[in-house]
């Protein structure tokens, strides 16, 4: 899923002139290519294919390390069979260069199978072609419905779909949001806004059409242009269609526009439910002030403070990945590909070799329950879609942090909004309860 | 409902404003140098940095801090000038458009290595103001105010000085002003120094309403082309009548229609204008409208 | 800028086929054949992206370096290219045999639709004028996204072989985007040398002077900016079957448009070998960029990048082509002329 803000007009940032310097080109190396860079030649090596510069490259990145954090806990355990793994990275910053990764990958570093790809697009455009070379393609991180519905026969996919993003939202809705303002499903007025990118049309078009089966009236259907600079007429049309609430998907930058404007121009919304993306960064409370954040809901991949007991393992990733990189983990990413890479390192023990035939019946064997892996998710396959089926998204809400013992930065206490898991309610840390139903008043801030 | 309307076109009147505000050192520049400047909305964007770190730091007033940035912007626009603009100032229209092309990878990819990829926001230092029913935004509305003030200042620079009659002499031909004893090259410097520190003041307001990043400078260099054009060339006054034409247009639009319609709108918009300019229609079409806003004394 | 003014078209050049200058390119261009059979896939495959991005740039510089004017919106007759292409097969059936045909005339219509009132217009103004018909095209491939898939992306399918042109292997693609590029230069020479050409370089010489003389500047304008866009579109419809997914972004794109300028720019603007020169250049760099460079050092190198080409239009102005001339020389020296018998010097 892609979260941070993607500008369209990169205004050939990474094309052509690029080119002149060929001499720093070559000064520099090739260090930014590879994980593996102690090269083995016994080891299997996968190829890996994230957005690493560009707009996209913060959470591309932070979507890799999951990945990696996977392959090297799997080395430490004596590899796949006794062979180590390891993973050969292109970076694609855009669709194009994701099918240049992959000739890449596959031409030059002669890899068996490719990973990635955070973005639906990169991941559309990058999976047709390694489809062409028999390469199997593993999905670990976006959302599109259209890449496993329209399956080019390579392309597995471990993690939730954008259609998973608006059901849960409609769920949340009708099941909690409805019953806490008092208002009958029917009655209840949503509003669907979302940006004009891949991300925002995947997720806005699946909250429409389960809002319409479930009987929520949708009363307005924005999609806006996420470089705008002014929402306000969009937040007119809010304001005039009385909603009670908004179901938004966004980058950060358009989320914080929105918030401010809403804020500025005194126009209060009940409840709004986030679907990830800058929703579910620290960097929305930052911008947009902790009143306004409290209470907001946001539908995402599984984040950090949720019960171990229904995502085990969850807590140990929050270390490992503390002690790799020094940090908590930003988003919800690296944990949603290390599960998919751990899949397909599963599939690698089981499958006879690295061939698509032999990968394909080796995952379809797969068969794990719920609440095995530190998402929560399990694995089994579809037949025709490849698409993993025992997964879930979470609605989580921001709320004052005074707990000691969650997962997520324990070190703050202050009463400073952070993300909790909410739904299903297995997923709730003990201490955790739905709250802020409808939010605080952000308006007279 | 007749509310929500006039509502609507002030607030794309006040957002207008700001876009006036960026394009205003854009048409100064484009009118007197002949130069198009694809880098100005790189120069904003590294505007909008300084403000953001100026008032992170300091705590200073966003607005006040215009009177630090545009300086600031003053300075780096001299320099930008002796460095990059003036070798080619002589040059082919391919030859400057490439190398402001070049001065944006220059900017982003340093603001990308110097700040990384996150946006940067000042918040919380103004909100919204009602008034007869009506809401608006304080931030759009002092960004609106500043760009009058910025607009008139420039106005009154262009034909009450000195240095302003030798702008516009060089702005109608270099050739004769030459003749005349200016030295034009000066008068470029000046003059690319004053554009961009019209960028460097834009910087603190939009800093305040949009995200600071390294790629934002593509939506504003875009926006800062539609106003230059439809407000005519080097026409620092048309500049503020263009800014809110378009405001009130994307306003309009995504209220009525589709957000997604607002643009393809003002491109048309923007080339009917290009075209009609050239034939020399779009003059008679405006000329009462021009001659009672310029007075006596032409564009620029 | 350094254009040969006399002599010339594709038969002033068979004449004078024993020339070095001549032959040496030709025999280039027929080793260029063998490189599948000798390269890594993945150089085939940065090759075919640099046959069908340049000849955007062998296009652009029809209009832009032979006509001097400097459209940054050619991408739209990418864009045209790719989406009829890709629609009419995937959602029709239609063989691209067929769809690129009918997407260079959709092109033609659209260059004279845009060329017409737009070349109204010259300099800067043409420039702009241009960007804004891209980014309102932009917008509204977004907005209609029943045809065009909006920003999800467009997947190109059909099945394999000839008649839709889609293969597993990168072989056929080769020789088809090569023999495009072969193509669009051959126009390229027989326009530079044919009435339009003269036209059009009289046209960038002096607008006015042109005009003075006779020639109806606006008709020719418009020709040479047809004929780009015929070239255009056909290497957008070729990008469709190739890439197979076609989005926004990398259809009606800025980027590429400046692309193609650039491009022509470096390898030497109003030259028959500065689009060639320049496309085998930035493209394989760009790729290598991305793919074998990656991310970590990429905001710096690219400040780097800025630098240079600031440095490069400010020392080097005339392009590659004129910086090369003498490593052209020596080379012409030390290869014979070989005499057919029929030499007119």
């Amino acid at each position: 899923m892609v979260q941070s803000h993607t500008s369209r007009r990169k205004f050939i940032q990474t094309t052509g002139g690029a080119a002149v310097l060929a001499g720093v080109a070559g000064c520099l190396g090739d260090d930014g290519a590879g994980t593996g860079d102690d090269t083995d030649d016994d080891a299997l090596t996968i190829g890996a294919i994230y957005p690493l510069s560009g707009d996209l490259a913060e959470l591309g990145e932070e979507s890799l390390r999951g990945a990696e954090l996977a392959f090297n806990e799997r080395n430490e355990d004596g590899g796949v069979d006794g062979q180590e793994v390891e993973l050969e990275v292109a970076d694609a910053p855009d669709a194009d260069a994701g099918v240049s990764g992959v000739v890449s990958l596959v031409d030059t570093h002669d890899v068996p199978i490719i990973l990635g790809s955070y973005s639906s697009t990169i991941s559309r455009a990058a999976s047709q072609r390694a489809a062409q070379d028999d390469v199997a393609y593993w999905e670990l991180g976006a959302v599109a419905d259209v890449i496993t519905d329209d399956n080019p026969g390579n392309t597995f996919r471990t993690n939730p779909t954008a259609s998973f993003f608006g059901e849960d939202g409609v769920e949340l809705a009708a099941n909690v949001i409805a019953p806490a303002l008092d208002i009958e499903v029917e009655d209840l007025r949503m509003a669907v806004m979302y940006e004009s990118g891949e991300y925002g049309n995947a997720v806005g078009d699946g909250a429409i059409s389960v809002a319409e089966e479930v009987g929520i009236e949708v009363v307005e259907d924005i999609e806006y242009e996420a470089d705008t600079s002014d929402l306000s007429s969009e937040i007119q049309r809010l304001d005039s269609a009385d909603v009670d609430v908004l179901n938004h998907t966004g980058y950060d930058p358009d989320i914080d526009l929105l918030w401010n404007q809403l804020e500025n121009l005194d126009v209060y919304i009940p409840t709004v439910i986030g679907n990830g993306a800058g929703y579910s960064l620290q960097t929305f409370t930052d911008n947009v002030g902790d009143t306004a954040t409290l209470g907001t809901f946001n539908v995402d991949f599984t984040n950090y403070n949720t019960n171990p007991e229904y995502a085990p393992g969850i807590a140990e990733f929050v270390d490992l990945y503390t002690e790799e990189y020094g940090d908590v983990p930003l988003s919800g990413h690296s944990l949603a590909n290390y599960f998919g890479a751990n899949v397909l390192l599963d599939t690698l023990e089981a499958a006879d070799s690295t061939g698509l035939e032999d990968v394909r019946e080796a995952a379809l064997s797969l068969d794990e329950e719920e609440q095995t892996s530190a998402t929560s998710w399990g694995v089994s396959f579809d037949e025709d879609t490849l698409q993993n089926e025992r997964i879930s998204v979470i609605g989580h809400q921001w709320q004052e942090n005074v707990h000691e013992d969650d997962i997520w930065r324990p070190d703050v206490t202050d009463g400073s909004p952070d993300l909790y898991s909410l739904f299903p309610e297995e997923a709730r840390l003990e201490m955790i309860d739905v709250d802020y139903i409808p939010q605080p008043d952000y308006t007279q801030d | 409902m007749v509310e929500v309307l006039i509502q609507t076109i002030l607030r794309g009147i006040l957002t207008g404003g700001v876009y006036a505000l960026v394009a205003v050192g854009l048409t100064l520049i484009f009118g007197v140098m002949d130069v198009v400047n694809f880098a100005h909305g790189a120069y904003l964007m590294l505007a909008m940095y300084v403000s953001f770190y100026v008032w992170s730091f300091l705590g200073l007033d966003p607005f006040l801090s215009v009177l630090i940035v545009a300086p600031l912007f003053f300075l780096f626009g001299a320099v930008s000038y002796y460095l990059v603009i003036h070798p080619i100032i002589d040059r082919s229209m391919f030859a400057q458009i490439f190398v402001t092309v070049g001065l944006i990878w220059v900017f982003e990819h340093l603001a990308l290595f110097l700040f990384g990829p996150s946006p940067r926001r000042i918040t919380g230092e103004y909100g919204g103001i009602r008034a007869f029913g009506m809401a608006f935004e304080e931030v759009r509305l002092y960004g609106f105010l500043i760009a009058v003030v910025v607009v008139a200042l420039l106005f009154l620079l262009l034909y009450r000085t000195r240095l302003g009659l030798n702008i516009r002499a060089t702005s109608e031909s270099p050739e004769i002003a030459q003749l005349m004893g200016v030295d034009i090259y000066r008068i470029y410097l000046l003059t690319f120094a004053i554009g961009i520190a019209l960028v460097g003041a834009a910087g603190p307001v939009v800093a305040q309403l949009d995200s600071t990043e390294p790629t934002i400078w593509s939506y504003y260099v875009l926006i800062a082309f539609v106003v230059v054009v439809l407000g005519g060339l080097g026409n620092v006054t048309g500049a503020l009548i263009a800014g809110p034409i378009i405001g009130i247009t994307e306003a309009l639009a995504s209220l009525y229609l589709d957000p997604l319609l607002g643009p393809p709108i003002y491109y048309v918009l923007f080339f009917a204008v290009l075209v009609l300019r050239a034939t020399g229609q779009f003059e008679e079409l405006t000329h009462s409208v021009r001659t009672a806003f310029t007075a006596d004394k032409g564009g620029v | 800028m350094a254009v040969e003014t006399e002599g010339g078209g594709l038969s002033e050049y068979a004449t004078r086929i024993g020339e070095p200058r001549i032959y040496l390119p030709i025999a280039l261009a027929a080793a260029v054949l063998f490189v599948p059979f000798v390269a890594p896939g993945f150089y085939v495959h940065v090759l075919i992206l640099t046959f069908i991005t340049g000849t955007g740039a062998v296009g652009w510089n029809i209009i832009g370096g032979f006509g001097g004017q400097f459209s940054l919106g050619n991408a739209v007759f990418l864009g045209i290219g790719g989406y009829t292409t890709g629609i009419l097969m995937a959602d029709y059936g239609i063989t691209p045999w067929v769809g690129i045909p009918i997407a260079v005339a959709l092109a033609v219509v659209a260059a004279v639709v845009i060329g017409y009132p737009a070349f109204k217009t010259s300099g800067h103004y043409f420039a702009l004028a241009t960007i804004a018909v891209l980014e309102g095209m932009w917008f509204l491939s977004v907005y209609f996204s029943d045809l065009t898939g909006g920003s999800t992306g467009y997947s190109v399918t059909g099945d394999g072989g000839w008649l839709m042109l889609l293969f597993d292997s990168r072989e056929p693609y080769f020789y088809l985007a090569y023999a495009l590029f072969l193509g669009s230069i051959a126009v390229m020479i027989a326009i530079r040398y044919s009435r339009i050409g003269y036209y059009l370089l009289a046209i960038r010489e002096n607008q006015d002077a042109a005009e003075a003389v006779g020639i109806d500047t606006a008709k020719y304008k418009l020709y040479g900016f047809v004929i780009s866009a015929i070239l255009t579109a056909v290497a957008g419809g070729l990008y469709a079957v190739y890439i197979n997914f076609l989005y926004p972004d990398s259809m009606f794109s800025i980027d590429e448009s400046i692309l193609y300028a650039l491009i022509v720019l470096i390898g030497g603007i109003g030259t028959i070998a500065g689009p060639i020169i320049g496309a085998l250049l930035m493209v394989p760099l760009e790729e290598y960029t991305t793919a074998v460079l990656g991310g970590q050092y990429g905001a710096l190198s690219y400040v780097g990048y800025g630098v240079v080409l600031i440095l490069f239009i400010i020392y080097a102005p005339d392009g590659l082509v004129e910086r090369l001339r003498f490593v052209g020389e020596r080379i012409e020296d030390a290869a014979p002329t070989v005499s057919f018998g029929g030499d007119e010097d």
